[in-house]
């Protein structure tokens, strides 16, 4: 599911990126932030997370994701 | 409504109360040291019904899995439906359903970790018994 969208934005985007490591790394990130709020649960943001992965999409589909904060 | 239908309401509600229980618990206990008894205190029901319920602990962990499990799917699910065909908005949506309070909690993660720990090395074990009486056997 999440390749399949992987490649829609890569079709848009127009880039050359894979979409296996896209939707890999990804999907580490969503577990990488949810681990964190068990290391560091008071530190732990919903919406600093969220953000982070917003970042992250940002960085490889800038024309798409720029407008998102 | 028919005494039929209130019961299965009560077993639902029962089943429910046992499900958080033990999320609740295990997060407090841990895995090992976790009991039946803990569960069906947490919950305010008698020991009996949770092993009615779950005959074992093992169950009652295999079960609570696919309750976190249908509940991420279903929400998911919605949340992939509010974004139509548009993979911008897709991809959003599941970072909001991935992060929201339903779904993003310490409890249930640690729940699905150590489950998933738990039930694959108990697979891992009895591979490797299966393994053994093989060598054993030949």
């Amino acid at each position: 599911m999440t390749e399949d969208i992987f490649s829609e934005l890569i079709k848009r985007e127009k880039n050359n990126l894979s979409k296996k490591s896209l939707s890999i790394a990804f999907q580490s990130l969503i577990m990488g932030l949810w681990l964190n709020q068990l290391d560091e649960p008071t530190k732990f943001s919903k919406s600093e997370s969220k953000k982070i992965c917003i970042d992250y999409l940002k960085t490889h589909f800038p024309k798409q994701f720029s407008r998102y904060s | 409504m028919s005494s039929k239908n209130q019961r299965s309401e009560n077993k639902k509600n029962s089943n429910l109360r046992l499900i958080s229980s033990t999320i609740k618990n295990l997060s407090k206990k841990g895995i090992n040291d976790l009991t039946m008894n803990d569960v069906s205190q947490g919950a305010g029901l008698s020991q009996g019904i949770v092993n009615f319920h779950f005959k074992s602990k093992e169950l009652l962990l295999i079960e609570t899995l696919k309750f976190i499990s249908n509940e991420y799917l279903t929400s998911f699910d919605k949340y992939l439906k509010k974004a139509g065909d548009d993979p911008k908005l897709k991809i959003i949506n599941m970072i909001e359903n991935d992060f929201s309070s339903k779904i993003c909690s310490p409890e249930k993660f640690l729940f699905g970790l150590l489950s998933l720990v738990k039930l694959n090395l108990n697979q891992l074990i009895g591979r490797f018994a299966e393994k053994e009486i093989y060598i054993i056997k030949t």
